[in-house]
């Protein structure tokens, strides 16, 4: 599947999630005192995730079982010849949006997710060290209304922004609104999905301070064709009006899409790309 | 009063599908292949269903049903009878679990009835007096289709719940009592919660049977405000096992009877009796009992048969526990009711 992925033209390689069920799961593995809890729905999709029971304080164990196997599938795929690998974890707000503090020994989700943020950055930071970039699920940033400067300081700016472009803080689902879009910090590469941003213009402005930006412009929640003028005018229009566009992306997940639509979607990805560089 | 039919209180039934016989499952296999022709596969579903259906009223299912022996998914299953549907392949929908997401290509056209030969066998088969009949509900199919003809999706939603009428009416018409509308996607979207409600009432209009609504793995507080609307629906079906019955709370005013989900059907651990009959009792603290209905959180398909099978006796098991408590109060029986 990679080899003919890289074929077609796709730049970034990934292992697909093919291990994985879900985005949480099984990256919970390698955290002390959770367990898998019962499905819900992800978001607005017919997509079900098993939500997360918290036993106790949560922690990194030292074994970082999944990681390891993680890195070692990784280690095979060097072989194939992308020019970047990267792989998908999930944002600390959405896994413990996802998170139920049964003991309840947390005083506030806002301590739950920096537990979870720290835990995050440092398989981020160990990823990153063996050459692999990361991207942070975060679709909660496109819901959420409960975040404070501090809050996003604590999690993105302190541990996040050392770390610079090679993290992909990727929303999708919708766009975050300008007072998160203002708090986050400017050295990551910040995933948007230009179907909400048509929707919502006046965030245009805010995207220009990001160093990187990874644009979703093809729809991984519809069959229906892209026209490939209309996306080309799109990255112009937003290059034009300053904005760092660095990758070109899907908006989402892919595996809402039926195979065979999702490798005429990554033709179409491709043919963008081929145009714009022309 | 004479035409009143009586159930045992606590009536207990499924949601809809029930696990395959591995033959029928064989025989579906040859006919994909071309190595079984269609009077095979009919022959093997009716089995099927024949063998389902006893073995739900042997556990003491009040109400079966045929276990959704012919369909292999809820939305496709309707959307591969239904003229406008293309399919292009498999979606992911939760862990390595997939299914056939159709995709809405021209306009949708009702060729012919999709589910009264199923409900006229199943009638034919069963002991019970009411038997359930399933159909998945004009917003699921939307919501879980692509939707490439239709300029907003508030307009397939439209079309597909007129479409669903006629269907409905022809159950009716031919007998059918209990029909249950399947909404699992209904909370998706929560800005479209009022008109989807709306609709989905609408697909059960001049429809003279009890029409259930069945939704699950959902946000139900999203429903909560717009339940008076409904004019056509006497029972919601709500899965609760799942969530570990939070969310109980509900059932308080609740303006329907409630068919309890007392059973993960993702689990293959096999609840005890008394937990059931726990559930039901935490369930009593919010509702009478005369307005619950026992079931599934959902339906079985999944499960292996054996543990479906165990699932089923002790889901009644651990209703007749409650029973005899209700016994002891003079409450043995309550009216099949199609209107609330």
């Amino acid at each position: 599947m990679l080899k003919k992925l890289k074929d077609m033209g796709l730049d970034v390689g990934s292992d697909l999630m093919y291990f994985d069920d879900d985005i949480f799961y099984p990256f919970i593995t390698d955290i002390q005192n959770v367990e898998r809890g019962w499905l819900v729905r992800y978001y607005d999709n017919n997509y079900f995730v098993r939500n997360i029971v918290i036993k106790s304080k949560i922690s990194l164990k030292t074994t970082r079982p999944w990681f390891t196997e993680k890195i070692g599938v990784y280690q095979k795929l060097s072989d194939l010849g992308f020019s970047e690998y990267i792989v998908a974890l999930p944002g600390p707000l959405t896994i413990a949006n996802h998170s139920i503090d049964e003991a309840r020994v947390y005083a506030s989700k806002s301590q739950i997710m920096i537990d979870y943020a720290r835990i995050i950055a440092e398989i981020t930071e160990s990823y990153i060290n063996n050459g692999i970039r990361v991207e942070l699920h975060e679709p909660e940033l496109c819901f959420t209304s409960q975040l404070t400067n501090e809050l996003i300081r604590q999690i993105y700016v302190d541990l996040f922004s050392p770390l610079g472009e090679k993290v992909h803080l990727v929303t999708y689902f919708g766009v975050p609104n300008l007072e998160i879009l203002n708090l986050l910090p400017r050295d990551l590469t910040l995933g948007v999905e230009a179907i909400s941003l048509e929707k919502t213009r006046e965030i245009f402005d805010k995207l220009k301070d990001f160093s990187s930006i990874r644009l979703g412009i093809v729809d991984s929640r519809n069959t229906k064709m892209e026209k490939i003028d209309d996306l080309i005018s799109l990255v112009f229009k937003l290059e034009d009006k300053g904005i760092h566009i660095k990758y070109l992306s899907f908006n989402s997940m892919t595996e809402f899409l039926p195979e065979v639509i999702a490798y005429k979607k990554i033709k179409l990805l491709k043919r963008v790309v081929e145009a714009i560089k022309h | 009063m004479s035409n009143e039919i009586v159930l045992p209180i606590l009536p207990t039934s499924v949601i809809g599908s029930y696990p395959k016989p591995w033959w029928l499952r064989k025989v579906r296999r040859l006919w994909e292949m071309g190595k079984a022709d269609d009077d095979d596969l009919m022959e093997a579903e009716n089995d099927a269903v024949i063998a389902v259906v006893r073995e739900q009223e042997l556990a003491g299912i009040d109400i079966p049903s045929d276990g959704e022996q012919r369909r292999e998914e809820m939305v496709e299953y309707f959307a591969e009878r239904l003229g406008g549907f293309k399919f292009y392949g498999p979606v992911r929908v939760w862990g390595n679990n997939y299914f056939n997401k159709p995709a809405v290509v021209d306009k949708i056209v009702y060729k012919e009835p999709i589910t009264l030969s199923e409900y006229l066998f199943l009638r034919k088969v069963s002991t019970r007096r009411i038997v359930k009949v399933t159909i998945t509900g004009p917003y699921t199919i939307a919501d879980w289709s692509f939707n490439e003809y239709y300029s907003t999706k508030e307009e397939l939603v439209k079309e597909l719940s007129s479409i669903i009428n006629k269907e409905l009416k022809m159950l009716a018409d031919n007998g059918a009592l209990f029909i249950q509308i399947d909404e699992p996607a209904l909370t998706t979207h929560p800005d479209e919660v009022e008109w989807a409600l709306e609709l989905i009432d609408r697909t059960a209009d001049n429809i003279n049977a009890k029409i259930g609504l069945h939704v699950c793995y959902s946000n139900y507080r999203l429903l909560m405000p717009h339940l008076d609307n409904l004019r056509n629906i006497s029972q919601l079906l709500l899965e609760f096992a799942n969530r570990r019955f939070t969310d109980l709370d509900i059932l308080k005013d609740f303006p329907f009877e409630i068919g309890l989900g007392v059973i993960d059907v993702h689990s293959k651990r096999i609840e005890s009796p008394e937990e059931v009959s726990q559930a039901i009792k935490k369930a009593l603290n919010y509702i009478d009992a005369d307005r619950i209905y026992i079931n599934p959180d959902c339906g079985l398909k999944l499960m292996p048969r054996e543990v479906a099978r165990l699932k089923m006796e002790n889901m009644v098991k651990g209703t007749m526990i409650v029973r005899e408590e209700l016994k002891k109060r003079g409450r043995e029986i309550t009216i099949f009711r199609t209107r609330m």
